[in-house]
């Protein structure tokens, strides 16, 4: 029996200096991050049996078992990559939220005070200074576009060099876990595959958790143990002990823009698209660039080819105060076009874009692909292909697309219209004489007239080579305007009735109506390049006169069409001024940034809670180990106690002889 | 709930942090007194407040403009109120030289200042702003308007144009007048139609201009009031004459014969203008072949008006027999209705102007209105509500030190501290 004693208290005692041990690692262990609290787990020894029935043979510790739920793990991962994609997210979104703050630092400023520029000009359109002061708003304007679009591409930039540094840390941490899977498999193999290897387990739940901060993966715990992670749609990373790489490189179709690969243990890379790439830091990053970024870039860039556009559709209407005809007054950014890095490096493809329509364009990149039935454009912003098999030249989108030579089937081309356009917009004119204040045409009615009939100051319609000559004169019987030369054509209109005429056999002048305007094509390109509206009644040889303007001229007509081009709708369809349309970009940014803050803190609530319950569920709790100290002490105390009993028991005995 | 040690820790931190973070916002807010401090505080009211803000500086050019307007309108208003103030005085002058009893050193003493009168009226029509730019030569700002002398008379060499500035969204204000129209369109009000001997006439007949005895049939729309009438010699010193429209188309002939009266001087004869209810008066006999034109006298410029007194008057055959001397009263008399509509004229535009400045102030105080709506709803839109955010701050304040105390209590217990 004393030996049996004995033996019961050893099996106490070492049960609770298991317990204390195991009590002290979590006591130690209360703020290490990923730790789940340790517990053993006891049970009886196989009593004996005795004739008056089983005698217990004391305790024994079957295993020391981690608090750990697998469901909780995995909230908390998974609330982790949605978080981290959010944070990444945001952090970027802000920065153009930022940029864009400032009302006294942004585009509206630079835009107003160079159209203040362009009514002092109107107000005093010879004057040498207040020419110089428009030039020199246009190149604050100029400046502060391509600030804009250096300050985007700067936030560009950061996104690439970002995305370097975390697939840097996700092969970092795949590593790790394939190491980590590597040592539970042998560690776990060595504890005849009952014991869970629990500290390095924590570990690797810690590892997955760090790694899903930079990109969203799913777990699938193999027989053996291990851990095999994927991510996407089922692109491996780790398998047990082995890893994939993830690379990132300049993309094939556009060299500015970092992409994903994903590099198998033998070797081979293969292209991730950036829509698999989803959770985390990296997933955030990406979607950044795709969503937003790029967005913003096109949009600016719009802005700038608006400007730009529509100023020297006016400006060329004009005329100088040297008398010569407006030129542009910006150099219009031309569109980027990109070759494919995987084109046939022997195919002789050279796309071309010309603007159309600046109303119509859209702020978005396309990707142009020839294949073996034609071409086919995809408008990357919204994934709509706009013509597929077809040939070139298209019209589209207010671009006309074109091509030179011939590309090799499975060429591609990346057209960017809008995104360089705020970086390469700058103002054409350095001398303030050049700018076109005036117009090129001048109208009069004879001194010596006796009617009443008044002829408007004409308008230009389209650029001419030089304004001609044209003296008119109405002839009372026939109630005609005569004196245009033969061969004129010209667009009548009278209370919105339009009627055409040329010039020549029986129609020798137009007849004369009270209100009416008259479109003349005065260089025959068939399309009407000035106008004049006739009002009053005239008299029979009133001659009006219709020619070229002189130079160094006070007229300010085209100066007040240049300053009405503010708040003209120019762009998105006519729907948009160009700075309306800045609001626009100012309300996007902004909704979105508001939209990912709303959501950052909603999810990290989530996370929040998926941490608390698992720190709930797993984490240490100091008064619980302090009391666990003192049972496990009190355990170790009442087993210690045993033996002594046991040996007092034995002393009894061995005294009994003497 | 079972509750770690590092949930007390953590979830303590974590409402600090917000806590500051609000109390943060609160400071910058009120720190900027603006309520939105990007875009993303408030994505509509950002973009509103930027529309606002083109709205208020798109307002404010057109005020400037306004300014501009104004000034250039006065500088043309003042010239053109003492070009009228001129004008009537040479007119009173004028008015002198009818009196049959002055002397010719009086008359010649009143052209001397006349011909002062006309380079002062000069001088005012050919006024610059002050940049240089002439007020009435139209468009060609550069350009003097007018050249010339009294002598050699005097011409126009701007154009017709007439600059102006955009003022409010939808008006644009004319802000010059070409002096085409001010001085060099006055309408011919003493003789509306002129009936002249052609220069190559060769008789002595003189011509009345028309005189209209039935104006509805005269003004109808029809009459180009050209025509031509043409003497031919039929012998027996009688004439034919043939009346011819614009187009060469004989509307109507007769027959005259001069005659003198007792006294030896000619009978005038009413030659009417056939179905046309106007006619001519023919004094004396016509060459044969001599024609007569009778055109509508359009307009005349108010400088050959007085330069065509003066020239009279300098004349020494002006006044050398009862004839010439009939003939100038009524040229005199012609001048002085002449100078008269071109002072109208003058007036006209004037009020044209005075109406533009006029126009321009009213302009002026309905956009400092808008200026000031625009600045409300900006500041509506944009600005930090003091009291609000001041309460907030001090409520956050007070929660975030709650938050503080209630931290260091909770985590100060630990049964360690018993055992």
């Amino acid at each position: 029996m004393g030996a049996s004693t004995l033996s019961i208290a050893i099996t106490g005692l070492n049960a609770a200096q298991a317990g204390l041990l195991t009590t002290s690692h979590n006591i130690a262990n209360s703020s290490t991050a990923g730790f789940s609290r340790q517990n053993i787990v006891q049970t009886t020894q196989s009593p004996y049996y005795t004739g008056s029935g089983f005698i217990g043979q004391g305790t024994r510790v079957l295993t020391v078992q981690r608090a750990y739920s697998v469901f909780l793990s995995n909230q908390l991962t998974t609330s982790q990559a949605a978080t981290s994609q959010l944070e990444s997210y945001l952090t970027q979104m802000n920065q153009i939220d930022n940029m864009l703050a400032d009302t006294t630092a942004g585009l509206s400023p630079a835009i107003n005070g160079f159209f203040e520029g362009v009514n002092e000009v109107a107000a005093n359109p010879s004057s040498i200074p207040a020419r110089q002061s428009m030039l020199s708003t246009a190149q604050s304007l100029v400046a502060r576009f391509q600030d804009l679009s250096a300050r985007l591409r700067e936030i560009g930039d950061g996104v690439n060099k970002q995305i370097a540094s975390e697939v840097v840390n996700i092969n970092s941490r795949a590593q790790q876990i394939a190491d980590i899977n590597q040592r539970i498999i042998v560690a776990e193999a060595g504890g005849g595959g009952t014991q869970p290897a629990n500290d390095l387990r924590d570990q690797r739940d810690q590892l997955v958790l760090e790694l899903n901060e930079h990109i969203k993966t799913s777990v699938i715990e193999q027989s053996d143990g291990s851990y095999s992670l994927f991510f996407g749609n089922g692109q491996p990373l780790v398998i047990g002990a082995t890893r994939y790489t993830l690379t990132s490189a300049p993309a094939s179709d556009d060299p500015t823009r970092m992409t994903i690969g994903l590099t198998s243990p033998s070797g081979a890379t293969s292209l991730i698209p950036e829509s698999l790439v989803t959770g985390g830091s990296l997933g955030g990053l990406l979607q950044f660039r795709s969503e937003s970024l790029d967005g913003a870039q096109n949009s600016l860039g719009l802005m700038a080819l608006g400007v730009a556009s529509a100023f020297n559709d006016q400006h060329v209407l004009g005329q100088t105060l040297t008398g010569a005809m407006g030129g542009n007054f910006f150099n219009l950014p031309s569109a980027v076009v990109t070759a494919d890095t995987n084109n046939d490096p022997l195919a002789t493809g050279n796309v071309s874009i010309t603007l159309d329509d600046v109303s119509a364009v859209l702020p978005s990149d396309y990707s142009l692909d020839y294949g073996a039935g034609g071409y086919t454009l995809r408008r990357l912003s919204d994934n709509t292909t706009l013509f597929s098999n077809a040939t070139l030249p298209q019209t589209v989108d207010g671009l006309t697309i074109d091509i030179t030579g011939t590309p090799t089937v499975g060429d591609s081309f990346k057209l960017q219209p809008t995104r360089y356009a705020a970086r390469d917009l700058s103002v054409a004119i350095t001398d303030p004489r050049d700018i076109a204040a005036a117009s090129p045409v001048t109208t009069g009615a004879a001194a010596s007239n006796v009617g009443t009939t008044v002829i408007s100051a004409g308008t230009m319609l389209e650029p001419v080579a030089s304004v001609p000559s044209y003296t008119l004169n109405y002839d009372l019987a026939s109630g005609e305007l005569q004196g245009f030369p033969v061969g004129t054509t010209m667009d009548v209109t009278v209370n919105g009735t339009t009627t055409s005429y040329t010039i020549g056999g029986a129609v020798t002048g137009i007849p004369y109506t009270n209100g009416m305007t008259v479109a003349i094509d005065t260089d025959a390109s068939g399309a009407n390049d000035i106008e004049v509206k006739f009002t009053g009644t005239p008299a029979q040889g009133d001659t009006f006169s219709i020619g070229p303007s002189a130079a160094n001229s006070a007229d300010n007509r085209n100066a007040l069409a240049l300053a009405s081009v503010q708040t003209q709708k120019v762009l998105l369809g006519g729907t948009a001024s160009i700075e309306s349309a800045y609001a626009q970009m100012v309300s996007l940014v902004g909704n979105k940034t508001r939209e990912i803050g709303v959501n950052y803190e909603s999810q990290s609530s989530l996370l929040e809670q998926a941490a608390t319950a698992v720190q709930s569920f797993s984490g240490v709790n100091l008064d619980e180990e302090a009391a666990n100290l003192l049972r496990y002490q009190q355990a170790y105390q009442a087993s210690a106690k045993i033996i002594d009993i046991s040996g007092r028991l034995f002393d009894l005995l061995t005294s009994l002889g003497n | 709930m079972r509750v770690s040690t590092s949930m007390i820790f953590d979830s303590g931190v974590s409402t600090m942090q917000k806590r500051t973070a609000e109390a943060l916002k609160l400071q910058q807010q009120l720190a900027t007194q603006r309520r939105m401090l990007t875009p993303s505080d408030d994505p509509v009211a950002s973009a509103q407040a930027l529309e606002v803000t083109q709205a208020l500086n798109v307002n404010k050019l057109y005020m400037k403009n306004q300014d501009n307007a104004g000034d250039s309108l006065a500088l043309a208003e003042s010239q053109l109120d003492s070009a009228g103030t001129l004008l009537q005085s040479m007119y009173e002058r004028m008015v002198q030289l009818g009196d049959g009893s002055l002397t010719k050193d009086d008359r010649l003493s009143i052209t001397s200042e006349l011909r002062e009168g006309f380079k002062q009226l000069m001088s005012y029509a050919n006024q610059a702003d002050g940049l240089g730019n002439y007020l009435f030569s139209g468009y060609r700002g550069d350009t003097v308007p007018f050249t010339g002398d009294i002598d050699n008379g005097v011409t126009y060499q701007g154009d017709a144009g007439h600059r102006e500035l955009q003022v409010s969204p939808s008006r644009s204000l004319q802000v010059s007048e070409s002096g085409l129209d001010i001085f060099m369109r006055v309408p011919n009000t003493s003789v509306p139609f002129r009936a002249d001997a052609a220069t190559a006439n060769t008789g002595t007949a003189r011509i009345s201009a028309p005189t209209v005895t039935d104006p509805v049939l005269w003004n109808a729309s029809s009459n180009a009031q050209i025509y031509d009438i043409t003497f031919t010699d039929i012998g027996g010193g009688d004439f034919s004459y043939d009346v011819t429209d614009y187009q060469g188309n004989s509307i109507g002939t007769g027959t005259y014969t001069p005659t003198l009266d007792t006294d030896g001087k000619p009978v005038p004869f009413q030659l009417a203008l056939p179905g046309l209810g106007a006619e001519v008066t023919i004094t004396g006999t016509p060459a044969n072949g001599d024609v007569y034109n009778v055109r509508p006298s359009g307009t005349t410029d108010v400088f050959s008006v007085i330069s065509s007194i003066v020239g009279a008057v300098e004349d020494p055959t002006t006044l050398s027999s009862d004839d010439a001397r009939a003939r100038f009263d009524e040229q005199l008399g012609f001048a002085l209705t002449n100078i008269q509509s071109s002072m109208d004229n003058l007036l006209k535009y004037r009020a044209n102007i005075g109406s533009r400045m006029q126009e321009a102030e009213q302009l002026q105080s309905a956009g400092s209105d808008r200026s000031l709506q625009y600045t409300t709803t900006l500041s509506r839109l944009q600005d930090v509500d003091l009291t609000k955010a001041i309460s907030d701050l001090s409520q956050t304040q007070i929660t975030l030190q709650a938050a503080q105390l209630s931290f260091s209590k909770v985590t100060q217990l630990s049964l360690f501290s018993y055992i």
